[in-house]
């Protein structure tokens, strides 16, 4: 009689103890789980994701994105990716780890990605001369970009 | 990790330059709902409507905290932490918004089945929580999980909201036509709260995660919007509280309110920054609490004068069952005693004591006569106490309702006839088959008769049976003093005399009617009288379904 009056507790707070235990062992013993941040890139090899570093976007600045395992970052830099060479690749030692480059498919719809041609390059130093090139061309610049590093 | 962009909170909570919405909508909320929360609870901790009042109040102030600490904290592994709750809080307002409304409209717990729905409804949020189908990981640059939401978090807990809205508005217009008409307005205030509510809430924090998911908005600050919903819901459970004594609450209501209504215009503090806003703020704020220390006063002084009318009103019960118990005692003595001096005067009338002489003779008749009366007058008022008590039991078996009705007449002719009154019998040929009390039927029909009569000067009497389709429907119609239209309001009810009624008849005790109705009604018929005003004679009609 007692169970069926209380058979929403009997069965809902033993699932939130567990659910509580499982999930505190995951996120804050573990950190099994992905961190997702902005890779350093270089617009001369690779193909980065450009953002404005201010409101009216007078600066900007080249980033992949680098998804890691939290674990496996932590061991690496600590509480911190900032200035830590280890977050920036993946290493041998890396469970699950990837650098996504600039491409039509990880853009956004509205986002460009950005590569310097090597020759302007070289003649101005990295970032005096910018060729913004559009999703839809994307393809070209790829081949471009392999044609430099090759 | 931390998000390395973002500024670590002081106190854990505090962050200067966010939304300044976001503390004036999370604050008053939180503080409302859990004052709301505890005070419910602690009026009456064993009543489950109660219980489940408090259950919602915490997981919505659970859900709001845990949201203050999404947007204030940096810690990636306290966020996805916190984040992983965020669907069962929200899915646990659905399922106990939807309990409480049944046990609101209901009076009573759910059964069993419903509860294993409600239980599994919420066990796949539970269970996967702590897995990536609610969370997999988080962004550090704009320190949020929106990219990571596994089909939990993006799907199924607002589903879960959907269905609650819906659910609770099937079940408060259901309740709604079926209610008497003293609980409707219960329920449209509880059904609007609850409904604004849940709404709100599950529509801001819907279209929050959307939109910042699809990138149309940089984050999810449309949800603080949806807090507000809940100091309505507060504010409609507070006038339940007050004007219906919901929950078995009462002063502490008008101080919950008070107290919640200090905090919502405080917390404007948070984010006002000119000197101006700040004098405007505490002058309203000084106000209100002024105000509302009248109102709590008053409050206070009215609901000590309606306790005191309760306990009256209940003192007077008491002492009006204890009226009814002396009488039903005294009564039945008397009957004992008149009964016996009539059976006496019959035993001397019947000449078992030998010859009565001549000059003795009309005392004895008279003697017998007004025992008679006062016997059947007893009687009357015993059987009118007895089914009001509802001592009364009903042995329904089946018989000719137009023999009854025939030998019921004749047996009343010889009244008539010492009258003058032309009584008219029109019962058909035909028997007529019903099953009912045949003892308490021949009293009401008997009752009717004799009213008729009496209250009939001169003219005639006209008694008809008849059956029409399911329905039996026997009349009697006369051209006596009639009934006026205040008369005709109480002619139903318990001592319900007419004006004129003693002057005619003195014997009248006021409950031959109400003992009609009562019995009529204990067949599934009914019983009504038709005039057309002060003498003008009256019909009195009785239905029976067959």
């Amino acid at each position: 009689m007692q169970f069926k009056k209380h058979l929403l507790l009997f069965i809902i707070v033993p699932l939130c103890a567990i659910a509580v235990t499982l999930s505190f062992y995951r996120f804050i013993v573990a950190g099994d789980y992905i961190v997702e941040y902005e890779g350093e890139c270089d617009p001369i090899t690779e193909s980065c994701f450009m953002m404005c570093a201010d409101e009216d976007c007078l600066e900007t600045y080249y980033y992949t994105q680098i998804q890691k395992r939290a674990a496996d970052v932590y061991a690496e830099c600590g509480p911190d990716v900032t200035d830590c060479a280890d977050a920036q690749l993946c290493l041998p030692s890396d469970t699950d780890c990837s650098v996504t480059y600039c491409s039509p498919d990880s853009a956004l719809p509205d986002q460009a990605c950005e590569t310097l041609d090597a020759q302007d390059a070289g003649e101005f130093g990295i970032g005096i001369e910018e060729e913004i090139v559009d999703i839809e061309q994307e393809a070209s610049v790829e081949t471009e970009l392999e044609e430099t590093t090759l | 990790m931390i998000c390395h962009l973002f500024e670590t909170p002081l106190y854990f909570f505090y962050v200067p330059d966010l939304p300044v919405l976001l503390y004036y909508s999370h604050v008053p909320a939180i503080v409302i709902a859990i004052i709301m929360g505890f005070f419910v609870l602690s009026s009456d901790k064993r009543a489950l409507l109660n219980q489940l009042l408090f259950g919602l109040c915490i997981s919505f102030s659970i859900w709001s905290l845990s949201t203050l600490v999404l947007w204030t904290n940096t810690h990636s592994d306290i966020l996805l932490f916190t984040w992983s709750f965020l669907g069962p809080a929200a899915a646990f307002i659905s399922i106990l918004a939807i309990y409480f409304t049944y046990v609101f409209l209901q009076k009573r717990d759910v059964g069993v089945k419903l509860k294993l729905i409600f239980a599994a409804l919420l066990a796949p949020i539970l269970i996967l929580a702590p897995t990536v189908h609610t969370l997999g990981g988080l962004n550090l640059v704009n320190c949020d999980a929106f990219g990571f939401e596994g089909i939990m978090n993006t799907f199924y807990y607002p589903a879960l909201g959907a269905l609650a809205i819906v659910w609770v508005l099937a079940l408060l217009i259901h309740h709604y036509r079926k209610a008497p008409q003293g609980s409707r307005s219960q329920i449209i205030l509880m059904g609007t709260g609850i409904e604004i509510f849940l709404f709100s809430f599950f529509t801001a924090s819907f279209l929050g995660t959307y939109l910042t998911t699809a990138g149309f908005l940089p984050d999810s600050e449309i949800e603080s919007y949806g807090y507000f919903g809940m100091i309505v819901f507060v504010v409609y459970m507070g006038i339940l509280i007050v004007r219906f004594k919901t929950f078995h609450a009462n002063l502490i209501a008008a101080q919950a309110l008070i107290v919640a209504l200090i905090v919502l215009i405080a917390s404007q503090f948070t984010f006002v920054r000119t000197t101006t806003n700040i004098v405007l703020i505490s002058i309203t704020l000084l106000l209100t609490t002024t105000a509302g220390f009248v109102l709590i006063r008053s409050v206070k002084r009215e609901i000590k004068q309606r306790e005191e009318i309760e306990k009256l009103a209940k003192d007077l019960e008491k002492a009006n069952k204890q009226q009814i118990i002396l009488i039903h005692f005294i009564t039945h003595q008397i009957k004992g005693f008149v009964t016996k001096s009539r059976n006496i005067f019959s035993m001397i009338r019947e000449g078992e004591f030998g010859i009565v002489p001549d000059t003795m003779k009309p005392m004895v008749e008279e003697g017998f006569k007004s025992d008679t009366k006062g016997v059947n007058t007893i009687q009357e008022i015993l059987n009118a106490a007895n089914i009001k008590s509802g001592k009364v039991t009903y042995n329904k078996e089946s018989f000719d309702l137009k023999a009854l009705i025939d030998e019921t007449a004749q047996e009343l002719k010889a009244n008539a006839d010492a009258k003058g009154l032309i009584l008219k019998i029109d019962t058909g040929s035909a028997p007529l088959m019903y099953p009912g009390d045949k003892g308490q039927l021949v009293n009401a029909l008997k009752n009717l008769i004799d009213n008729s009569i009496k209250y009939t000067p001169k003219g005639e009497i006209r008694i008809a049976l008849s059956q029409e389709g399911s329905l039996i429907r026997f009349s009697v119609e006369d051209d006596g003093v009639g009934i006026t239209k205040e008369d005709m309001t109480h002619l139903f009810t318990e001592g319900g005399h007419g004006a004129n009624s003693t002057k005619i008849n003195v014997e009248s005790t006021g409950f031959g009617l109400y003992i009609v109705k009562n019995i009529v009604e204990a067949h599934n018929g009914k019983v009504w009288a038709e005039s057309e005003g002060e003498g003008k004679g009256s019909r009195f009609v009785v239905e029976l379904p067959v």
